[in-house]
């Protein structure tokens, strides 16, 4: 996200605020990044509870470490390092992360859907067939495609090869492809809570 | 080459936030965490330290005086009195108990948007009512105003549990025929 002059005059104000412990400016910080930050951690998680605790957990070290925090990326991009970090530990813990991720990815490109083929894109239905894949195609489709990291970088973060990295992301987008072709009807229908 | 796919997501990626996370309940935990808060020295701080080291050897009034000047704790109701924290535990308690009512239903939160609304001004002024009581310490107040805000949450909820019950009947009078072919 990149931001305005103006915006980040404003960012910068309320950070320093938040520094000396001004609860008003941390709550208002909290409320301009909470959503964007929770979906990060629903589609990485997708567990409500898992969610909602790591976006607090997130939000807890953001506020205790804004010292730390240099202005030279914006707050958004530094906040989204710390809730991205804090989902793949937790998914780490579980270890069925690493289990997913070993699953051998054999698509070839003759699987992926015809592109003449219409696909369900709306917001709503990606994102909700985006948090049906398993686990390990999510996170690498998740941290490549929506946060805009490499495979390179993923591959460190994940413990991972680039290759694995790279494989993951092709059955990730087969996948989906297949999901928002099959079953637009079932996630069209389901309800954001 | 990028799949019609991979366009849309990057086209459209700010759109695909869709999910509204419980504001409320995670600021409460956001802000309980950071009031347990340690201390930490920064730097300069060990000049601040040497002088309390230094009071401690005067006697206990100096002892006194420069203790009251550490860092400083975020005050809460419970922190002020024991009868306080009794009642602010009770206050939490249920609305707690009525938040996990809300979440059996299973709503869609965009349809009650105006008691969530309320709910989020109604914390608005709860901060900083708290933000005046780290200044204004044990102001009676300052109590009130933090007990009467308990007291507005619970109303808001008992409402908005009282609505979903509402609809959730009507819906079901209206289709009746659906069980009873």
């Amino acid at each position: 996200m990149t931001l305005s002059g103006e915006q980040r005059n404003i960012h910068q104000n309320l950070i320093e605020r938040c520094r000396k412990d001004d609860v008003k400016a941390q709550y208002r910080l909290y409320k301009l990044y909470s959503k964007a930050m929770y979906n990060v951690c629903i589609r990485m998680v997708t567990q409500k509870e898992d969610a909602e605790d790591l976006l607090q957990d997130a939000f807890v070290t953001a506020f205790r470490n804004l010292d730390k925090f240099r202005m030279e990326a914006s707050f958004g991009t530094w906040m989204r390092k710390i809730v991205i970090n804090k989902c793949i530990n937790q998914l780490q813990k579980k270890k069925l992360l690493l289990a997913d991720l070993k699953t051998i990815a054999n698509y070839s490109e003759y699987d992926e859907i015809n592109e003449e083929d219409q696909l369900n894109l709306d917001a709503e239905t990606v994102h909700h067939a985006i948090k049906e894949l398993p686990e390990g195609a999510r996170v690498v489709f998740n941290l490549f495609s929506l946060e805009g990291y490499k495979h390179k970088e993923i591959a460190v973060m994940l413990k991972i090869s680039e290759s694995t990295s790279k494989s993951q992301y092709q059955r990730a987008r087969i996948l989906l492809q297949q999901k928002l072709k099959k079953e637009p009807n079932e996630n069209r229908l389901r309800k954001i809570y | 080459m990028k799949t019609g796919l991979e366009k849309y997501i990057e086209k459209n990626r700010p759109q695909l936030d869709v999910e509204e996370p419980d504001d409320l309940l995670i600021w409460e935990g956001i802000r309980s965490e950071i009031g347990k808060k340690s201390w930490k020295p920064r730097p300069g701080y060990w000049k601040i330290a040497a002088v309390i080291i230094l009071a401690f050897t005067s006697g206990f009034f100096l002892h006194h005086q420069y203790t009251k000047y550490k860092s400083p704790q975020t005050i809460t109701l419970s922190g002020i009195s024991n009868t306080l924290a009794k009642e602010e535990a009770q206050y939490q308690l249920v609305i707690r108990r009525q938040f996990e009512q809300i979440d059996q239903f299973q709503i869609d939160r965009i349809e009650y948007q105006d008691y969530f609304r309320e709910l989020s001004l109604l914390d608005e002024l709860n901060t900083e009512y708290l933000h005046d009581l780290q200044e204004l310490q044990d102001n009676p107040r300052i109590i009130e105003a933090l007990l009467k805000y308990y007291e507005h949450k619970i109303r808001i909820l008992e409402k908005l549990l009282n609505e979903i019950e509402k609809r959730n009947s009507h819906e079901n009078k209206n289709e009746p025929e659906r069980y009873h072919l």
